[in-house]
């Protein structure tokens, strides 16, 4: 449960978060946590029953894709594309924070500490808000607003 | 012609989703986080390869949809330059109708005198009014003929000379225009306001470029050099107005040309040059 709450929740949210700003479309936050919150529960999920990392992935995209489908209908190819834009981005800042975090510490030593777990996820879950930030203050996104789309 | 592009979009974004869960899935498995699967693996492969068969594809109707939009392009311009040349015809139907009317009237009424004197200012007019274009590019002659009646019409004095005759591919005739239709405005506006109202539009060419000249009088600006280097030469900034020689700059940066100011007393110069080997591309 503290997995949940700690790792795949916070994770899943970052992610829809990222898709969300890809998207250019802008979500209430409440939809938004909505979708977090329930593909972070099926990531937890899906993490202890496949044991295959494609397969875990793909179950992630494909959930995040139906859960932003079902909370707005409209432009559902453009979130989904930006949903599997924003989780490879996603894993990409994971792969280079566990590289850099392997570092200092013993990757096998962070099954032992929650807290150390925690140290070491926190700098992935910064960068990629950082990103966020990044492409909301330069108002990217990968498709224009409906009304800026005749330029 | 959305449907590819849309296709385009999701088959790009679903390999690079694909390729990416590959290589941090390897790493994944390799430091034991997972178990490695050599079925899945495998039929990722065989996905990502699928997509890369169906890339090929999408990737030719992207590059025949961009060539039909090109050409659409084109089209587009030629209409708007027929519009404009229909409408100074439908002009010229009226004002002869108007001239043949008091031609009449003079005529009945017996004043030959005025008759003549008449006739002979009208056809002074009309005269000055004919002139002949012939650049080598149909676009181009259409945009030229178009500006010069304009200017004519505005009271301007205009002088046209071509000493070279234009090849352009059809990507470079749309940059061509783009750039010669913003120089023709801004120098007629420029030329409109000042007290001599004189246009000089000069084609002429060496070995390596087309060289354009449009010479033009102005009204007194500050800072006008200043002004030519950022920003619109004529631009009021209240009006933010000005973006044509931004347009310019980088159309001709694009196709690799040059152009400058000279600003003189009284006349005000600008120098396009474009080189003929980039021009003449077909792309």
């Amino acid at each position: 449960m503290l997995d949940i709450v700690l790792f795949s929740i916070p994770e899943a949210l970052v992610v829809a978060w990222l898709a969300n700003t890809l998207s250019g479309t802008r979500l209430p936050r409440l939809k938004l946590m909505f979708v977090g919150a329930i593909t972070g529960v099926i990531s937890n999920f899906t993490r202890k029953t496949t044991s295959f990392f494609a397969l875990h992935m793909i179950v992630y995209a494909c959930a995040m894709a139906v859960l932003f489908g079902i909370v707005e209908t409209a432009n559902a190819w453009k979130r989904g594309v930006s949903v599997i834009i924003a989780l490879p981005l996603y894993l990409l800042v994971e792969y280079y924070n566990i590289l850099i975090v392997r570092h200092f510490v013993s990757l096998e030593r962070l099954g032992e500490s929650l807290v150390l777990k925690l140290l070491c996820f926190a700098p992935q879950i910064f960068a990629t808000l950082l990103l966020i930030l990044f492409l909301k203050r330069t108002g990217f996104s990968l498709f224009l607003n409906p009304q800026n789309e005749e330029v | 012609m959305e449907r590819y592009y849309r296709w385009a979009i999701i088959i790009f974004s679903i390999q690079v989703f694909l390729l990416t869960i590959l290589v941090p899935g390897s790493w994944a498995e390799r430091l034991g986080y997972f178990y490695p699967s050599v079925l899945i693996t495998e039929i990722l492969r065989v996905v990502v390869f699928v997509l890369c068969i169906t890339s090929i594809c999408i990737i030719r109707q992207l590059y025949i949809t961009s060539i039909k939009m090109q050409k659409q392009q084109l089209e587009l311009m030629q209409i708007k330059n027929l519009k404009e040349q229909n409408l100074m015809y439908r002009q010229h139907r009226h004002d002869l109708y108007n001239h043949m009317t008091v031609i009449s009237g003079l005529a009945q009424l017996g004043k030959l005198d005025g008759l003549k004197r008449y006739l002979d200012a009208y056809i002074k007019n009309y005269s000055e009014s004919l002139f002949n274009v012939d650049t080598g590019l149909k676009e181009v002659d259409v945009l030229f003929y178009a500006k010069i009646s304009k200017a004519k019409s505005l009271g301007i004095d205009v002088q046209y000379s071509c000493q070279e005759t234009l090849l352009a591919g059809a990507e470079q005739v749309i940059s061509l225009v783009t750039i010669l239709a913003n120089a023709l405005d801004n120098a007629i506006e420029a030329a409109a306001r000042s007290v001599g109202k004189k246009l000089a539009i000069t084609i002429r060419g060496d070995l390596m470029d087309y060289i354009f000249e449009i010479a033009n009088t102005y009204r007194p600006v500050p800072d006008l050099e200043k002004k030519l280097q950022t920003e619109g030469c004529y631009a009021q900034p209240e009006q933010r107005r000005g973006h044509g020689i931004g347009i310019m700059r980088r159309t001709v940066r694009r196709l690799q040309g040059n152009m400058a100011y000279d600003v003189l007393p009284g006349m005000c110069r600008l120098t396009i040059e474009l080189p003929k080997i980039i021009l003449g591309e077909t792309g």
